[in-house]
């Protein structure tokens, strides 16, 4: 690793492939030079419009071209961009947007603040005039950006009822970019799918472990309103190596039957994460794909440049008795802490919080010192300097001998649905907004294969569930949104006088059991 | 578990998928025999909550199915799965 910020790696890769495809996107192909010359311009427009180094740009943008382009038009000029879902209810947006406090937004629709429109085919035409009229060759001002320097913010789930946006530096992703090469073996002739929604920490493994490493990015729309069989289809004739997706995801293509060799013949490798793999599930993929590809399953809080270790799935991981494959030893460069709650190192062999260290490690939440200081913390065993660990809020254990992790839980109420990170206080919060709640909280069911679902209980008015599900839908995405609602006369509640979250799950399950 | 007569689970689950639909914007016409999943009108996320609600209101557990999401793939398929003695499940 020679470059020391993420365009000036990328640089590296057009000037030696220029001609190879970097990008596959709505039914084009694009080159790394072309790719390049359209950031280049990308990033003279975003100047022209006041963007400079340090500045945040929000990209609420699908997965077209563009979007693309103007991430790495971002990274060439410093300035921090946050890709925001174009479907999240507005409000939500409003605070993510708040927080961010933009110089540029580019977006497909209205809205508050600085904003270009790229919603349809003429807007779209009028960017690209633009940009033609721009110079495309490379920008000095790139060699500036240290690779300390803020790369992308990626907004997350909080337990304030506000999503957070982690700032990642250039030199968290140039560490995966280099993971990615060395012990996934990604590198040109390789091909990734970018089936992860682009504004989902996930999907910066696909882009930048892709494109740095030479390899071939195709963009892939999620299935909403799409037959999974032509999802698959797609994967398959653009001749994907590589597809990295969430286990929920996984396991629907399983249940639908096209998870096998005969619908996925090109893939070498798979990767999963965001949440556990129930073994039950896996076992079956594995079955599948023996001798075929690899299955590999990851780990890393977005706060940490999204993945921080990884575990390639083996015979040995059935034999376990934890339902959960394990996290893997962390990559190269990441240090980490494994501590009790007194913040004292626990014996090896015992769970405790995971706190991590190294150049991965995220520069806060965007505008936001109250949540930055709770989460991102001197080295409770160092004092001599300043040594900033992320607080994951992960209880693991770690193997005495061989270093791997086991997760074990939370230590907190954030929970895991379909990959998505979920802080259960933001629904509890988003609920009690509803006129005539006097309390609300969420909590998880889970059924005995592993899946999980979100049941919600509230006091106060009694409200038709429908016009529940519809408020939380204005207010939360809708793998937020619970699945059902029950009322009760009290909130059961503990001896500190806070709602007790696990009385409530169990009385949830028996009221929804008893409803049926 | 109640054992629900073959009209009331074809309405009770109708009422349940064409909500999920309209959520996600969708308010096209539903037959019992439309696809909901090979079709992509329903998704992943909605595979998860419809898998559940099915575990807890009926009784069936997906392992027993072989995790078989097809055979939930209509208004139709799931009244005649849910209508069916557990052990003929498989």
């Amino acid at each position: 690793m020679t470059a020391h910020n993420l365009a000036l790696h990328f640089e590296e890769v057009v000037a030696s492939s220029p001609d190879a495809v970097a990008l596959y996107c709505e039914g084009d192909s694009f080159a790394f030079s072309e790719l390049n010359q359209l950031a280049n311009r990308s990033a003279r427009w975003l100047t022209s419009r006041g963007v400079n180094k340090g500045a945040v740009v929000c990209l609420e943008l699908p997965k077209i071209a563009e979007a693309y382009a103007l991430a790495i038009a971002c990274i060439k000029i410093g300035a921090p961009y946050a890709f925001l879902d174009p479907a999240a209810p507005e409000e939500r947006a409003r605070l993510m947007l708040e927080r961010c406090r933009p110089a540029l937004i580019v977006s497909v629709r209205e809205g508050a603040g600085p904003r270009t429109l790229i919603g349809d085919a003429s807007a779209r035409a009028a960017l690209h005039h633009a940009l033609s009229q721009l110079e495309d060759d490379n920008l000095p001002l790139t060699s500036l950006i240290t690779g300390a320097d803020p790369a992308y913010v990626m907004f997350t789930s909080g337990s304030t009822g506000e999503p957070k946006g982690a700032v990642i530096p250039h030199q968290g992703v140039l560490h995966l970019v280099a993971w990615a090469k060395n012990d996934l073996g990604i590198g040109p002739g390789d091909r990734l799918t970018n089936v992860n929604p682009i504004y989902f920490d996930n999907s910066v493994f696909d882009i930048y472990a892709g494109l740095l490493n030479g390899a071939a990015v195709v963009a892939l729309d999620a299935l909403k309103g799409r037959p999974p069989a032509e999802l698959v289809s797609e994967i398959t004739k653009h001749q994907c190596t590589f597809f990295f997706a969430v286990p929920t995801l996984f396991m629907f293509l399983d249940s639908m039957h096209l998870l096998s060799p005969d619908w996925l013949p090109s893939i070498s490798r798979f990767m999963f994460g965001g949440e556990g793999f129930p073994l039950a599930r896996l076992r079956r993929f594995h079955d599948a794909f023996a001798g075929k590809a690899k299955l590999i399953n990851c780990y890393g809080p977005t706060e940490t440049s999204c993945i921080c270790s990884g575990f390639e799935i083996v015979e040995s991981v059935f034999e376990t008795t934890d339902g959960l494959a394990p996290l893997g030893r962390l990559n190269p460069n990441f240090s980490y802490r494994i501590l009790d709650e007194e913040m004292k190192p626990v014996p090896g062999g015992t769970a405790g919080e995971l706190w991590l260290g190294g150049p991965g490690v995220g520069l806060g939440y965007i505008n936001n010192p109250q949540e930055t200081a709770r989460r991102f913390c001197q080295d409770p065993l160092i004092d001599g300097y300043r040594s900033i660990l992320y607080r994951s809020g992960d209880l693991v254990e770690a193997d005495v001998e061989t270093g791997v992790l086991r997760f074990r839980g939370r230590a907190d109420n954030q929970v895991k649905l379909r990959g998505y990170r979920v802080e259960l206080e933001e629904i509890d919060h988003a609920l009690m907004a509803c006129r005539g709640i006097t309390r609300a909280l969420a909590v998880v069911q889970h059924d005995a294969s592993g899946a999980s679902r979100l049941l919600a209980a509230y006091s106060g008015a009694r409200i038709a569930e429908s016009d529940l599900r519809q408020h939380c839908a204005a207010h939360l995405p809708a793998y937020m949104v619970p699945g059902r609602f029950v009322w009760m006369e009290d909130i059961p509640i503990n001896a500190n006088g806070k709602a007790d979250r696990r009385s409530v799950a169990s009385l949830l399950g028996e009221a929804v059991a008893r409803a049926s | 578990m109640t054992t629900k007569a073959g009209p009331e689970v074809r309405s009770q689950m109708r009422r349940y998928i064409v909500q999920r639909l309209l959520m996600k914007g969708d308010s096209a016409p539903l037959g019992d025999d439309d696809l909901l999943f090979t079709s992509g009108r329903l998704d992943s996320l909605d595979a998860v909550e419809l898998i559940m609600s099915i575990e807890t209101d009926h009784g069936i557990n997906f392992s027993d199915i072989g995790f078989d999401l097809t055979r939930l793939d209509s208004i139709s398929a799931i009244a005649a799965l849910v209508g069916q003695p557990s052990a003929e499940l498989a």
